[in-house]
């Protein structure tokens, strides 16, 4: 299986996301089996998977954290907060605010669907204290925590029965501790985090691309045949030990033979899918 | 419904939490309902209780009853029921288990106590810095997980049920006195309602108010009123309030009508409107808080309450104790002057060698103790004074006893004293408010002596100890005195407060 490694899909998405999933058409009339994999965090993702009928063509590694498989329920509505029955609700900019007398103790936001994406609560002084944050699929999929200086110091990744799954601290607005707490693991690394759930979410990878750049250092771990950093937009810089192939944009980039020039946002899908099969021919 | 609030149960118990105990014994005698309310979290307080004989319908804790947990569950948690990250390797420490990745990095601690039960499960992070801390109750379940920042300051605590539901969050910042505070509190109610609180006071206040609509006709009595009076004050729904004075009411004790309150009770002096009054333990004190309120009701009702079956036992005589052992009963803080005692002691040493002192009572503060233990050096008395520490069972030591000093610079009612005397152990005390005046008759059951008069007090401890029938009389007139303590003679003041709690509700009804 082949997979291009990812952040979010949504409705906007970027030029990058766009050839990828074009990629994927290419690849599968080169007879090869492909997905892409979200490692980003993304309550709407789903939606547009859905809409564009992507369901077996993605991934989602916080799908796989948070155990979500299956699990689909119509997205919570701005009725369906009976737990702040206890507050006054009024029409906010994007959404609802939750009074106690004059004081703001909640804010839900909706989308334009009037689905609620998030809550947040407040202290005192309206200063944030908690964001939730549902996912369209009709549960409560995360909770970010902030200290008085509204730093994020610590999120939990829930399932649909409302378990943690992932807990993460955060000092000074860096991730220094992971703990899936369900599968009992616990890391104090982002990229060994990363690897581990990689290692249980890639089956019998043989070419791995990744499309960004925070992504990149993740290739090295990774068992693949064939692994592909893309460099669109920027000069060779890479870690040559993390993958066989660099993708370039400019011949100006060209520095070793790693690289192979390869621009998809301007050649032809014919072009596109011969120098695919060239590379493919050529390396695996 | 009498309610008793406090803070917890602790393994050593102050003089408030031993009256509060022998108060509700008492009420139960007399078939009055009351529970002992408390309002701190503590994941060992359900271990104390047997302690204390105490059952699961005399208390009622306050993250107990909001998280939905049963006064007695489980078993405590062992190692091996603890699911922890698979693939580090346990090193044992002393009473703790320190777990490394393969890297060799520190990545969680467990902290057992003597028994093997698990107290705590520590993470750590990035540089070894500890990021959670997950906190088990003694009845079998991680009550409690906080979360710390880079300056190991908790940031955020969670509070769980036995199902591992979050019920509580707290939210905390640093305060203004350098200590972290709490900025807000999330209750999740049986409801499935959410409720927002500013502070634990507040939610002291709804607990209180949730107590105050499960039962009826309820007097709510603060025995820690600087802890809980606020909470009381400010309950929501109408309810008969008293707080109990359990020290003297000033800081200056020479001027006991001054305006310099004690600030233990000071807010609630301050706002008498929010109470119904007020109960003080010995006559003298109620007197003097009835001239200083006059538009308040002060009520008596006495701390010292000697059950039935010690005011029945069989009489200890001379020859049963150990001869010429003095003890005294205090925790070892500044205001009770247990320096004085180790002096009037060495006077009597010196001219009864074979004399003895213990000193019973556990370590409020270090600095007392060395200062003690300095003192008894210097004085060369080091075979002859211990200091005992503390003791759940007290009976024993009174019978062996023969006489019992108090020194301190004040108190509310010397619970002690009550105790010796029901035990036959003469007492002789400084003459201190409040308390010697309300239980000695100074020569007939022990002897009242000028504060600070290290001689006197000496004088007749040695002349008693030294005349066997003089020390009998004395001993005997302490076992008559003390029907003064019993059960049934606190019970006839308590009648006066169910009384007035009684009037109060009929009020309403009228």
């Amino acid at each position: 299986m082949d997979y291009f490694l990812n952040g979010v899909l949504s409705e906007s998405n970027t030029p990058i996301e766009v050839k990828m999933l074009q990629r994927l058409t290419t690849f599968q009339e080169l007879g090869r089996a492909a997905k892409v994999v979200l490692c980003g965090y993304s309550v709407n993702s789903y939606t547009f998977i859905q809409q564009h009928h992507l369901e077996k063509n993605v991934v989602s590694c916080y799908d796989w954290l948070q155990e979500v498989a299956e699990f689909k329920k119509p997205a919570l509505r701005r009725d369906d907060l009976p737990q702040l029955d206890n507050y006054q609700r009024e029409n906010a900019k994007g959404g609802y605010a939750y009074l106690a007398a004059n004081r703001m103790v909640a804010r839900s936001y909706v989308n334009k669907r009037g689905q609620i994406t998030h809550v947040n609560y407040y202290d005192e002084s309206e200063q944030r204290l908690e964001t939730d944050q549902y996912d369209l699929r009709g549960f409560l999929s995360r909770k970010q925590f902030f200290n008085v200086q509204q730093e994020l110091v610590g999120e939990q990744y829930l399932n649909p029965v409302g378990q943690v799954c992932l807990d993460v601290a955060y000092a000074q607005k860096q991730p220094v501790y992971f703990n899936l707490i369900r599968k009992q693991r616990v890391f104090t690394e982002q990229q060994a985090f990363w690897q581990y759930c990689l290692a249980h979410i890639l089956v019998d990878p043989e070419v791995v691309i990744s499309e960004r750049r925070e992504y990149d250092q993740l290739l090295k771990k990774i068992p693949g045949k064939l692994r592909i950093v893309r460099l669109y937009n920027a000069n060779f810089d890479g870690d040559e030990s993390i993958a066989q192939i660099f993708l370039i944009r400019k011949q100006a980039q060209f520095v070793n033979t790693h690289t192979v020039l390869l621009d998809e946002y301007t050649v032809s899908a014919a072009e596109l899918k011969q120098t695919w099969q060239q590379i493919l021919t050529t390396n695996l | 419904m009498l309610y008793f609030v406090n803070q917890t149960i602790p393994e050593r118990l102050t003089g408030i939490e031993s009256a509060q105990l022998k108060r509700l014994r008492m009420l139960a005698d007399h078939h009055v309902e009351a529970q002992l309310v408390t309002v701190a979290y503590s994941p060992l307080y359900a271990q104390n209780m047997p302690l204390y004989q105490l059952r699961p319908e005399n208390v009622v804790n306050m993250y107990d009853y909001l998280c939905g947990i049963d006064t007695q569950t489980g078993k405590p948690v062992k190692t091996e029921q603890l699911r922890l990250p698979a693939g580090l390797t346990a090193r044992p420490q002393g009473t703790e288990l320190h777990y490394y990745n393969e890297q060799g990095q520190f990545m969680v601690k467990v902290k057992l106590n003597a028994a093997g039960a698990v107290l705590s499960v520590n993470y750590y992070g990035k540089n070894k810095q500890a990021v959670r801390s997950e906190i088990y109750d003694i009845r079998g379940f991680k009550s409690s997980e906080i979360w710390y920042d880079r300056q190991l300051r908790s940031v955020q605590r969670f509070f769980f049920n036995p199902s591992g539901e979050l019920k509580m969050i707290f939210f905390y910042r640093m305060g203004q006195l350098s200590q972290q505070t709490v900025r807000a509190v999330q209750y999740y109610a049986p409801d499935g309602r959410w409720l927002h609180f500013a502070s634990e006071g507040e939610l002291a206040s709804y607990f209180l108010d949730q107590l105050n609509q499960r039962t009826e006709r309820n007097l709510f009595v603060s025995d820690r009123t600087a802890r809980v009076g606020w909470s009381i004050a400010h309950m929501r729904t109408r309810a008969f309030k008293l707080f109990h004075v359990h020290s003297t009411q000033v800081n200056t004790i020479t001027n006991l009508q001054s305006d310099d309150f004690n600030s233990n009770y000071r807010y609630a002096f301050k706002n008498l409107g929010q109470w119904n009054g007020m109960i003080a333990s010995t006559h003298a004190q109620v007197a003097d808080l009835q001239k200083k309120f006059p538009e308040t009701t002060v009520y008596r009702a006495s701390v010292s309450i000697i059950p039935d079956q010690i005011l029945q036992a069989l009489q200890v005589g001379y020859d049963q104790r150990t001869p010429f052992k003095i003890i005294a009963v205090a925790r070892l803080n500044p205001e009770k002057r247990l320096d004085q005692i180790v002096r009037i002691f060495a006077l009597i040493h010196a001219q009864i060698p074979q004399a003895t002192l213990d000193i019973w009572g556990f370590v409020a503060d270090q600095k007392v103790k060395k200062q003690l233990m300095d003192l008894v050096a210097e004085l060369n008395l080091t075979a002859a004074v211990q200091l005992k520490g503390y003791a759940v069972e007290m009976h024993p030591i009174y019978d062996q006893a023969q006489f019992l000093m108090v020194t301190s610079r004040y108190e509310g009612t010397a619970l002690v004293i009550a105790e010796a005397l029901a035990h036959g152990v003469p007492v002789i005390s400084y003459d201190f408010n409040y308390g010697p005046r309300e239980f000695i008759d100074s020569g007939k059951n022990g002897y009242i002596v000028p504060v600070d008069d290290q001689a006197a007090a000496a004088k007749v401890a040695i002349t008693a100890l030294n005349d066997p029938d003089q020390w009998q009389r004395l001993s005997q007139a302490a076992y008559r005195s003390s029907s003064r303590s019993s059960e049934e003679a606190s019970f006839a003041s308590w009648q006066t407060i169910i009384a007035a709690t009684e009037a109060f509700y009929r009020e309403d009804e009228n």
